[in-house]
């Protein structure tokens, strides 16, 4: 069986990757799957001194493409690969006045192997962590437009002093929704659902080693609608002389089958002599092929101790079929640092997100 | 906060029918603009192990 076992999965590995199995296939049931999508955007940036165009990828959900495959095993074992890469030009959460143009490049995103069976599910390889995305969860039905990762739109402009001068704060580097450890290469475990709950753990590496720890939870309570959240924490051991990158904290989601949502996160991280704090507020209305949402987000302390970074945003969601949807948002930033008077930007984009 | 999220995920877990939760900031679930219906190319082992018919055997 072990023989059959590892030969079905060397098909599964050369086939999907090469795609030259063919013919010569010896396991049933193996589905390889391409799909992608290209999400562009025109966004304005006014910062009280310059005010430009850039013709953006929007980097709440980039430019993709994603190439997976699954077998069965053994009646109680199935076993996959999951490859995606992203393909960014211009992307929204980098460029500024400065730097208008940036070439893309190919981007690792996930690249893993796993095995699932009714003992849950592991993944090896780069992928996310387990608590990646858990101060993300929305219901709204306007991410493409805003979520609590505010950074993913005009995140590398930089607030100008009142005399016009570059204050070296970020957006990104003042607002962030320090949502975990992202993706690295890691083990990954996931549970079995029970009653909606999932848990998971991750542990790898990037330059030092990285834990996470999640538990999910999504569910439909008839007339109460959707509800969706979930708990992380991460620990990223310290670099010589550093200390532990640390963080804690969640996201909750209801939908009302009304269509009103309303979304709150929360984040907590560990930072040299200080904690970096962020919470994010979002209320939605969803009816038909329209979504729209109001959202406000809060940063504390992220960069330096006194930082406030404040965001507020207004996005709009429509969807005319199901693989399109055009998308528009404005959102004001604006920052309190002690000794300093920084200059609020302001942010207006259109696009839209096509699945191919 | 997190006495928040707890509640929810409690009040949560009494009644509630499990539902697959998709991030909006992923590929979409659903349809393709090329690929139709399925939302992607779908290739599986059956297009792959078409019988090969012995010609000799006829």
């Amino acid at each position: 069986m072990q023989k059959k076992s590892l030969a079905a999965l060397t098909a599964l590995a050369l086939g999907a990757m090469a795609g030259t199995a063919q013919a010569q296939a010896p396991a049933q049931g193996i589905e390889v799957k391409l799909s992608g999508q290209v999400n562009r955007a025109l966004l304005s940036a006014d910062d009280g001194v310059d005010q430009e165009w850039f013709n953006v990828d929007n980097g709440n959900s980039s430019t993709r493409f994603r190439f997976n495959a699954e077998a069965p095993i053994t009646p109680a074992l199935r076993a996959g690969i999951l490859f995606e890469v992203e393909y960014k030009s211009n992307p929204s959460s980098d460029v500024n006045f400065a730097t208008r143009s940036i070439s893309p490049e190919l981007d690792e995103r996930h690249m893993d192997v796993f095995f699932a069976g009714p003992w849950g599910r592991a993944r090896l390889g780069q992928g996310d962590g387990a608590a990646n995305g858990a101060s993300e969860v929305d219901l709204s039905g306007t991410s493409v437009a805003h979520y609590a990762s505010t950074g993913d739109i005009g995140g590398g402009f930089e607030y100008r002093t009142a005399a016009g001068a570059l204050s070296g704060a970020s957006i990104s580097g003042t607002i962030s929704n320090q949502d975990f450890e992202s993706r690295y290469d890691r083990l990954l475990y996931q549970t079995p659902v029970f009653s909606g709950f999932m848990g998971e753990a991750s542990w790898g590496h990037k330059d030092t080693d990285v834990t996470d720890l999640a538990l999910r939870y999504s569910g439909k309570i008839r007339e109460f609608g959707t509800l969706a959240a979930a708990l992380g924490w991460s620990s990223e051991d310290a670099a010589p002389g550093g200390i532990d990158d640390e963080t804690v904290g969640g996201s909750v989601s209801w939908l009302h089958p009304s269509g009103i949502s309303l979304t709150y996160a929360h984040t907590s991280r560990d930072l040299a002599g200080r904690t970096g704090k962020f919470d994010y507020f979002k209320a939605g209305y969803e009816v038909g092929k329209h979504a729209v949402s109001v959202d406000y987000a809060i940063g504390q302390d992220q960069a330096a101790s006194g930082d406030e970074a404040k965001m507020y945003g207004i996005g709009y969601v429509f969807t005319p079929i199901a693989w399109a949807e055009v998308f528009a948002l404005y959102k004001l930033h604006s920052m309190d640092r002690p000794g300093a008077d920084l200059d609020d930007i302001s942010f207006f984009m259109v696009g839209t997100r096509v699945k191919f | 906060m997190r006495a928040l999220v707890l509640m929810a995920f409690l009040a949560a877990g009494c009644a509630a029918e499990p539902v697959a939760y998709h991030s909006g900031n992923e590929i979409p679930d659903g349809p393709g603009m090329l690929t139709g219906e399925k939302g992607a190319v779908v290739l599986n082992a059956d297009v792959w192990r078409e019988p090969r018919e012995d010609a000799t055997a006829k």
